[in-house]
C-alpha cells in the first residue's frame, strides 16, 4: 500500500496497514525554506519557490504530502483586506478588514486573478506534475466564516450574531462562494484534495448552537461542492459543534487535542474519518519522537 | 492512550474489544465527573438584587446597549452616585456574563456585546477618577499577533473585576511594552497569543524585565500557549481562562497590598 493509496483509505473509512502520517495544514519550517533556497516572503508570491518549499516535507522528512498555499490569507488579499506579511517565522495575516457591512461586498468576477490566487494554482500545477503520482498534493483553502471575518472584522462578524444575524447569514452567503470557487479551480489545476481550514468558527468563539444555525449549511454546501475527498480543520476547542461537523459531508475531520479522540470518535462515529489530535506544540514542537510515536499509535 | 481512530483492517482493529469497552467506560466516567464539577448556571443567580442594579446589570450581561444606557441615565438623573452605579451596577453585569462564560453558557458573542454595553454605561458615569481599583493592569498581543477579540475579552472581564485596565493593542514589542511598565507600574503585565509562531516574544519581554530588574510578572494566555510554555521563565504564568486569570490576579494584588 503506498502513501497516497494509504491515505485516500484512510480518509474514505477503509482498510489500510497502519496509521497514515498525513496533515491538511502546513508543515513547513525556516531551515526548510533555507534548505529548498526558496525564501518566506518569495514562497508566498513565485510559484516555483512555493511549490519547492511545499514539497520538502516529503522530500525532506517523508511526510507523503505538499500543501499549499502557507497562510490563511490568500483569499483576504484578493478580496481587499490589507495584509501584515509577517517575518520568517510568521504567516502573513489580514491587517485590516475590507468592508464595514455585507453589502458593501460583492465576491469580485475576476475572483481567481486577483491576488496570488494564480500564483498558488500554478504551484499546484507543478507539484501535480512533479510529485503527483507519489504524494498527495493538497490545496488549501479558507473556511467561509474565518474569510467573513478577515473581511468584515472579526468582532464584527460575532457582534452581528446577537445584533444582526441576517448580516451574518448575508456575509457567509456571499464568502462560501470564494471557498467554493477556490476549491474547484484547485482540483481543476490538479491538486488531489481540497483542505478547508475555518479556524474562526471554532467552539472556542461559538456555541454549538451558533455554529449549527450560521456556519452548518455552509460547511455543507462547501462539502458538496468538493468533487475530490476534502476535509475540514477547526482548531481550538471543537466538541459542542462535533454533532453537527458529523453530517458535514467531508470525508476527514481535524481537530486539536482540546478535544479527546474517543470523545470525537464516540460523536462523529463512522462517518468522518478523525485527523490530528496531537499537540503541535506540547508534542511536537517541545516533545520528543518517543512522544509522538506513543500518541500516533 | 491514544488511538487514532481512522481505518481498521477487516478483523485486526488497534484496539480489541475489550480495550474499546475499557476506554468508553472510562471516558463516561471522566464525562459525568465534569459535568457534575460544573453546575448549570443561571444568571439571575448571578445579578445583584437591588434595583435599579439588577436592571442595569441584567443589560449589560444581555448585551443591551440601549436598555443599560437608558437606565444608567435614569438611575444618575434619580440621584444616584455614578461610581456606586458603576460598581453595583455595570461591573455586576460584566462579571456575571463572564461567569457564564467560564462555565461555557455564553460565548464570544455576549461577551463582546456586554463589553459594547458595559463601555457605553461607563461613559454616562462622570467623572471615574475615584473609583477604588485593585491595581492596574497592562494589556497587549504578542509582536506579530493581531487576533485582538480574546485581548479584548479579558480586558472587560478583568476590567469588570476591579482592575484598571491599560490596552496597549496588538502586536506589541518588548521595548514599547518594557516603557508602558515603566510609567505605569502595574501589578501584572497581561499578553495574548493565538499563533505559536509569535509567542516567542513572551519569552524575551520576560528576560527584558528580569534584565531591567523590574518585578511584574508576565501572565499570558490563548491559542498558541500553555502552562509548560509559560513555564519557561520564572517570571511568567499561564491562565487558561479569564475565571483563572481574575483568581491569580486577585493573589498577586493581595499579596502586594500586604
Amino acid at each position: 500500500m503506498n502513501a497516497k493509496k494509504r491515505i485516500f483509505s484512510a480518509l474514505n473509512g477503509g482498510r489500510v496497514d497502519r496509521i497514515p502520517a498525513w496533515l491538511p495544514v502546513v508543515p513547513v519550517t525556516v531551515s526548510m525554506m533555507e534548505i529548498s533556497k526558496a525564501p518566506w516572503s518569495g514562497s508566498h508570491s513565485n510559484a516555483e519557490q512555493m511549490a519547492k518549499l511545499a514539497a520538502m516535507p516529503w522530500e525532506l522528512a517523508g511526510l507523503p504530502t505538499a500543501t499549499v498555499p502557507f497562510c490563511l490569507s490568500l483569499e483576504a488579499e484578493a478580496l481587499g483586506c490589507q495584509l501584515d506579511w509577517g517575518t520568517v517565522n510568521r504567516t502573513p495575516s489580514v491587517k485590516r478588514p475590507a468592508a464595514s457591512k455585507p453589502d458593501e461586498f460583492d465576491v469580485p468576477e475576476n475572483l481567481l486573478e486577483r491576488g496570488r490566487i494564480l500564483t498558488a494554482l500554478k504551484a499546484i500545477e507543478i507539484l501535480a506534475e512533479h510529485l503527483g503520482e507519489e504524494i498527495v498534493i493538497n490545496a488549501k483553502v479558507t473556511g467561509p466564516f474565518t474569510i467573513a471575518g478577515h473581511v468584515f472584522g472579526v468582532g464584527n462578524l460575532l457582534s452581528w450574531i446577537k445584533t444582526n444575524p441576517e448580516f451574518v447569514h448575508d456575509a457567509m452567503s456571499r464568502t462560501v462562494e470564494v471557498t467554493k470557487e477556490l476549491a474547484k479551480a484547485f482540483l481543476a489545476h490538479g491538486a488531489d484534495i481540497v483542505s478547508v481550514s475555518d479556524p474562526t468558527s471554532s467552539g472556542d468563539l461559538l456555541s454549538g448552537d451558533y455554529y449549527e444555525e450560521f456556519v452548518f449549511p455552509h460547511h455543507k454546501d462547501v462539502a458538496a461542492s468538493i468533487k475530490a475527498p476534502s476535509t475540514l480543520h477547526i482548531c481550538g476547542y471543537t466538541k459542542e459543534l462535533l454533532p453537527h461537523i458529523r453530517h458535514t459531508g467531508f470525508d476527514g475531520f481535524s481537530f486539536e487535542e482540546k478535544v479527546d479522540v474517543l470523545t470525537a470518535k464516540k460523536i462523529l462515529g463512522d462517518d468522518i474519518s478523525l485527523i490530528g489530535n496531537i499537540s503541535p506544540v506540547a508534542t511536537m514542537l517541545q516533545g520528543t519522537p518517543e512522544k509522538v510515536t506513543t500518541e500516533a499509535f | 492512550m491514544r488511538a487514532f481512530t481512522l481505518g481498521y483492517e477487516a478483523g485486526k482493529r488497534f484496539l480489541d474489544d475489550h480495550e474499546i469497552f475499557e476506554l468508553i467506560e472510562k471516558g463516561q466516567k471522566e464525562e459525568t465527573l465534569s459535568q457534575e464539577e460544573k453546575p448549570k448556571l443561571t444568571l439571575e443567580g448571578l445579578l445583584p438584587e437591588t434595583e435599579p442594579f439588577r436592571a442595569i446589570a441584567q443589560n449589560v450581561a444581555g448585551g443591551d446597549v440601549e436598555a443599560a444606557v437608558d437606565l444608567v441615565k435614569t438611575a444618575i438623573g434619580n440621584g444616584r452616585d455614578g461610581l456606586i452605579v458603576v460598581t453595583d451596577g455595570l461591573l455586576k453585569g460584566m462579571d456575571a456574563i463572564s461567569v457564564l462564560y467560564d462555565h461555557k453558557q455564553a460565548y464570544v458573542p455576549e461577551i463582546l456585546l456586554a463589553a459594547q454595553a458595559l463601555n457605553a454605561g461607563l461613559r454616562e458615569c462622570g467623572d471615574l477618577g475615584a473609583l477604588e481599583s485593585k491595581g492596574t493592569v497592562l494589556i497587549h498581543t504578542a509582536e506579530g499577533d493581531l487576533h485582538d477579540i480574546g485581548k479584548n475579552i479579558v480586558a472587560a472581564i478583568v476590567a469588570a473585576n476591579g482592575y484598571r485596565v491599560i490596552d496597549l493593542g496588538t502586536s506589541v514589542d518588548s521595548v514599547r511594552l518594557l516603557e508602558a511598565v515603566r510609567e505605569n507600574s502595574p501589578v501584572a503585565v497581561l499578553g495574548s497569543s493565538l499563533m505559536t509562531s509569535t509567542r516567542s516574544a513572551f519569552l524575551e519581554t520576560a528576560d527584558l524585565l528580569v534584565q531591567e530588574g523590574i518585578e511584574v510578572p508576565l501572565i499570558i494566555g490563548g491559542g498558541a500557549i500553555d502552562g509548560a510554555f509559560a513555564g519557561q521563565r520564572e517570571n511568567m504564568r499561564y491562565a487558561r481562562d479569564p475565571g483563572e486569570l481574575v483568581r491569580v490576579l486577585d493573589a498577586i494584588a493581595r499579596a502586594k497590598g500586604k
